[in-house]
């Protein structure tokens, strides 16, 4: 083959190599940067074949470089680094490995084509490195005076494949055991001494009551820390309820201010926080229902699940004779997991949904809701709002003569709970009631909202037991199973991200909320049980 | 069967072993939504 031939041929094919990978490219970053991964790859492929069809015309070296230069940034940039390091070590080793030992997080796995594409960037990227090889070292010799004896083509030694072969079963192990390394999560004594623990939720707007008695649960369980071997600190940071802005004050938290670990409240927080503190590699526990926040990786929930709440609210509204259900909801993530667990649940208990209206949170104005709801007769109405549209909604409902109210968590979160008296609904159970006792005492004029407080004060304590133990807080949640906090016995299975508790059932007694067991115990007391 | 071809077949088969252990990981551990990517920006 003369060298003018071996440079057409393997130019066609370091071309046709680098426009396939560039495919690949492209359909791999329409995840991340949506339509503009179409500029990406238009780039990848024109910017080539322009300096390819320059160098042809020209011969200019400088040209030739920049063509390689190009290949090196495809090789090394989406082919080495997003393709093996980010795509198929995190998706095959970093599975493997999780399964293995906790010490190891649970890679984020994203949608087939995301997936399949990075392995394709990979190996696209190999053929983009081999045959580019071929092509600087044709296009040399066809510009040298004296080409080359390996650029015509010469066959290679017998013992090259198997030199190759080794070098590169050397390097797989290599690159594998780099990983392992790299992806090992591992205890770092905190500098100083000083453990500083995030603490994100909004503590205004219109979940500042549970924002502020969130906090202060925090603060209460820093406070009741005792001869500690490390000294805590906790960096709270006001989300507000827009999770758009709460993105900006999730960063300065995690990226800016590095903090330890991160304690957050209420799901749409949540859910911003979690890619911070996965790219972080710090534990993220959520005090919040959204299940998938929990990856078991860094990300936990700890709170009652939706499910558990409804078979709780089911079982409760069997044993006082309820058939149907009447369902006034205010469209918020969280309800809305509470309210279709709760369908589930009482369609397989054969109860039966009468109405139900799932209204947008601008509506203030119920009484045409209400007044279509009354209609139907059901033995129950179900309403989970927050404030402030809770409390107007519990005033209509009592202005309209509706009584036999019950609902999930929302009569604890309240200004007013006197509006809902005589309501029954399930929240989490609290089995050491000297806590709230304490918490009312230390804060007077915070509101206890039950829903939170204790999973937020065990939260806390769980990264404090991992760090006195001297393991990673994020490998110590993965591995715990159960443990014994002021919200009772709280268990996980292996893998998950959720811890799982069992809710009680509460009333609304005397214009405050009280445990049934206990308004049941004081009522055969005082012989008035029915 | 050239050498050429045995190559041509071993890189099919590494690249549908990929592809396929993928699928498996995916479709075991996947996301259910689009929120639940990796979030990884041009370098």
């Amino acid at each position: 083959m003369s060298s003018l031939h071996q440079f057409h041929h393997t130019a066609r094919r370091s071309l046709a190599s680098i426009v396939v990978t560039a495919a690949a490219i492209t359909v791999n970053h329409l995840y991340s940067l949506g339509p503009r991964a179409l500029l990406l790859g238009g780039v990848l492929v024109l910017l080539p074949t322009a300096l390819l069809l320059w160098f042809r015309r020209t011969g200019n070296r400088v040209t030739l470089v920049g063509y390689a230069a190009v290949g090196a940034w495809i090789v090394v940039g989406f082919g080495l680094y997003k393709g093996l390091w980010l795509g198929v070590l995190r998706l095959f080793v970093g599975s493997g490995l999780a399964v293995v030992s906790t010490s190891f997080p649970k890679p984020t796995i994203g949608p087939y084509p995301f997936e399949a594409s990075g392995i394709l960037m990979f190996v696209g990227a190999l053929f983009v490195a081999h045959f580019g090889f071929d092509f600087v070292r044709a296009a040399l010799a066809t510009t040298d005076s004296e080409p080359r004896s390996r650029a015509e083509g010469t066959e290679p030694s017998t013992h090259r494949g198997r030199y190759l072969g080794v070098a590169g079963a050397l390097s797989a192990a290599g690159v594998v055991a780099a990983y392992t390394v790299a992806a090992r999560d591992t205890f770092v004594p905190p500098a100083n001494g000083v453990v500083t623990i995030g603490v994100i939720g909004p503590v205004t707007g219109p979940y500042a009551i549970l924002g502020n008695s969130f906090v202060k649960a925090l603060q209460m369980a820093l406070d009741d820390l005792r001869g500690t071997r490390y000294r805590y600190t906790l960096r709270i940071e006001d989300s507000g309820p827009d999770p758009a802005k709460a993105r900006s004050h999730v960063k300065k938290l995690v990226e800016d201010e590095r903090v330890d670990a991160v304690i957050g409240a209420v799901s749409l927080i949540g859910q911003v926080t979690k890619p911070f503190a996965t790219k972080a590699s710090i534990p993220h526990l959520c005090i919040c229902t959204v299940a998938t926040i929990g990856d078991g990786a860094y990300n936990f929930t700890n709170i009652p699940s939706p499910e558990a709440e409804a078979v709780r609210w089911v079982a409760e509204a069997r044993r006082r004779g309820i058939r149907t259900i009447a369902i006034l909801q205010q469209d918020y993530p969280s309800i809305n997991n509470h309210v279709k667990a709760m369908k589930t649940e009482a369609a397989r208990q054969g109860l039966r949904i009468a109405y139900d209206n799932r209204y947008a949170d601008s509506v203030m104005d119920f009484r045409a809701i209400i007044a279509e709801a009354k209609r139907v007769r059901a033995d129950v109405y179900y309403t989970e709002a927050l404030e402030p549209q809770l409390d107007v909604l519990a005033q209509q409902l009592a202005d309209s003569g509706v009584t036999n109210i019950a609902s999930v968590v929302a009569p604890s979160l309240s200004t007013k709970p006197w509006l809902f008296e005589g309501a029954w609904y399930t929240d989490s159970d609290l089995s050491d009631m000297a806590f709230k006792r304490r918490f009312e005492a230390k804060y007077p004029g915070t509101q206890f909202a039950t829903h939170m407080m204790p999973y937020a004060y065990d939260s806390f304590n769980l990264i404090v037991r991992a760090y006195e133990q001297g393991v990673n807080p994020a490998v110590y949640l993965r591995t715990v199973r159960s443990y014994v906090g002021v919200a009772g016995t709280v268990t996980k299975k292996p893998g998950s991200g959720n811890f799982a508790s069992a809710p009680t059932v509460w009333t609304i007694t005397n214009g405050k909320p009280a445990l049934l067991r206990d308004e049941t115990v004081s009522r055969r007391a005082e012989g008035t049980d029915r | 069967m050239t050498s050429r071809t045995r190559v041509l077949i071993g890189w099919a088969v590494v690249v549908a072993i990929l592809l396929g252990g993928a699928y498996v990981i995916v479709a075991r551990n996947g996301p259910t939504a689009g929120s639940e990517m990796p979030s990884v920006s041009a370098h």
